[in-house]
């Protein structure tokens, strides 16, 4: 009696333990799923806000393990859902499917594809095409409580120069007059072991300066002028960590050592302690009335072709306006500390825009003369 | 026995109350949450003589705004010397303000040295970690000098600052602005 209790109560205890050997492996096996993606959201949050008289959506996923790769894209019969596709990435506990605020969006959609991939996907009021959205990322916010995130804002329309904005590129190589026989020197901001300013998201100024300087040779000589660059690689000018005044006296030599030289134009980006501050500015020096038309010509065009924010065409005590022994210009393209504008100035499409623009303001300056 | 305990008891609570006797000091000495206490590393060891001639002092710090178009005038009340005056108005420039649309753009590990004046001209010395520490691009140096040129050219016997940087001049603090002349004011930064 008591052996077969015995024996009834084992069984019980093993069957017990098979289930339970059953659901760890289970759970196990969903666990290695898990862990395979190295990404997770572990936030979400949406909210309204106006800008310039403008209604946006604002989207916010956090993603645990930093800045992942993504991709948009729009599928033919499905026009009005924005599909952000972003790889290895796990959905995590957030949601699979939350309604949003209904005026710009209906809903979202968080599903997992077979490739580790993540597809969200935002069912908007409007066609994709006919609506302005931005996709960056966006630091932790310990205040806030917030994660690294990735942001997604969404118009409530789109303007004639967003539309005007996204048509393609002329491939036809940009070439402007009044350049032709004309001596150009432009440096490049910081290199080698000055990297210059840093984004938040690692972008460093001495990258995009050299790309957007490079842009700018082509099209000067395209153009038929004669261009000196202060550097052409990722090097420093007079030697690796010089002091400023060296290396920045270097930059002023190459341009001066030939008196055929007509004008000097740096490129930089700006950059600030708070992720506020935006925009591009040109600077000349006080006394250089060349300078200042030079400035001003350029700084109109990178105003009137980026639609970047015009923080204006100043003065500055810049060493290199100063010691150049012709009329010179410091551009300060765009902040490289603010997210939306480090992603512009880490884009080649924009790079280009932003070049044909400087030669833009080049050519009208040697219009005017 | 007895006599020790008693004598270790008298001595706790005479401990507790001297404790308490100081934080009423300096509490008192606060003045209000505005006001930054001045004294220096080096004054606060100083002479009661010293201590008595401290008086307290509005001073006009300016901060940029967050988009850093321009320099915003903060009064703060600060608690110094005659003699040193200078340097408390630069300790409250670098202890920051607490208004949502400002910023501060020192380096936060950045320490002042001191400050000297002379012939209208404030040397002002900082260590390694203003240039070290220094992430700002050109609107960066220009909101940094202008901050600290405006603040201490609130003082009419101060006409230029110059910025040294472990007791030797600079040539800049990444590669723009020329510092290596003294600086006068930045009127044309500041916001009505």
């Amino acid at each position: 009696m008591h052996l077969s209790f015995f024996r009834n109560r084992l069984w019980k205890v093993l069957l017990v333990l098979a289930a339970f050997a059953g659901l760890l492996g289970l759970s196990d096996d969903a666990g290695r799923a898990e862990a395979a993606a190295s990404h997770e959201l572990n936030y979400f949050k949406y909210e309204t806000f106006t800008q310039e008289g403008r209604k946006w959506l604002r989207l916010e996923l956090g993603i645990k393990g930093g800045s992942v790769e993504y991709a948009t894209s729009v599928r033919e019969l499905t026009p009005k859902q924005l599909h952000v596709v972003l790889s290895d990435t796990a959905r995590g506990k957030v949601k699979s499917d939350i309604s949003l605020d209904r005026k710009i969006a209906k809903y979202l959609t968080l599903r997992e594809n077979g490739d580790n991939s993540l597809d969200v996907m935002v069912s908007l009021n409007k066609p994709v095409a006919d609506q302005m959205y931005k996709i960056y990322f966006a630091e932790p916010e310990r205040h806030g409580k917030k994660p690294y995130r990735m942001v997604i804002e969404i118009a409530e329309n789109k303007l004639d120069r967003e539309y005007e904005a996204e048509k393609p590129v002329q491939q036809a190589p940009d070439s402007f007059e009044n350049l032709a026989g004309h001596r150009i020197v432009l440096d490049p901001g910081h290199g080698g072991s000055d990297s210059g300013a840093r984004g938040h998201n690692g972008l460093m100024e001495k990258t995009a300066t050299l790309a957007i300087s490079k842009n700018v040779a082509d099209i000067l000589r395209g153009s038929g002028a004669v261009v000196t660059m202060t550097r052409d690689s990722d090097k420093d000018v007079y030697g690796p960590m010089a002091s400023d005044r060296d290396e920045l006296q270097a930059r002023v030599d190459v341009g001066n050592a030939s008196a055929g030289n007509e004008i000097f134009v740096s490129i930089h980006c700006d950059a600030f302690t708070s992720p506020t501050a935006h925009g591009t500015s040109t600077f000349y020096y006080q006394s250089s009335h060349r300078g200042r038309l030079l400035a001003e010509a350029i700084h109109q065009a990178i105003v009137d072709e980026t639609g970047l924010a015009s923080r204006g065409a100043k003065t500055a005590r810049f060493y290199v306006l100063r010691n150049s022994a012709m009329p010179a210009t410091l551009i300060e393209t765009a902040f490289i500390s603010n997210y939306q504008e480090e992603a512009l100035l880490g884009d080649p499409d924009f790079q280009y825009k932003l070049a044909v623009a400087i030669c833009r303001g080049i050519s009208q300056y040697f219009k005017m003369r | 026995m007895k006599l020790r305990n008693i004598l270790a008891i008298v001595l706790a609570v005479l401990c507790m109350a001297l404790l308490a006797g100081c934080d009423e000091q300096s509490k008192a000495g606060g003045g209000s949450s505005q006001a930054v206490v001045s004294g220096s590393s080096s004054s606060s060891a100083g002479s009661s003589a010293a201590l008595q001639e401290a008086a307290f002092l509005d001073i006009s710090v300016y901060y940029p705004d967050v988009n850093a178009t321009g320099l915003v005038a903060v009064t703060k009340t600060v608690k110094a010397q005659e003699t040193e005056k200078y340097q408390a108005a630069v300790e409250a420039l670098l202890a920051g303000t607490d208004d949502k649309r400002l910023t501060e753009v020192f380096p936060k590990k950045a320490k002042l040295r001191e400050v000297s004046v002379s012939g209208g001209m404030a040397k002002v010395d900082f260590d390694k970690n203003l240039t070290a520490g220094f992430v700002g691009g050109s609107t960066g140096e220009e909101m940094l000098v202008g901050s600290l040129v405006n603040t201490l050219t609130e003082f009419p016997e101060i006409k230029k600052v110059q910025i040294l940087v472990e007791g030797k001049a600079i040539d800049s603090l990444s590669g723009h602005l020329d510092l290596s002349r003294p600086v006068g004011r930045m009127s044309e930064l500041i916001k009505k």
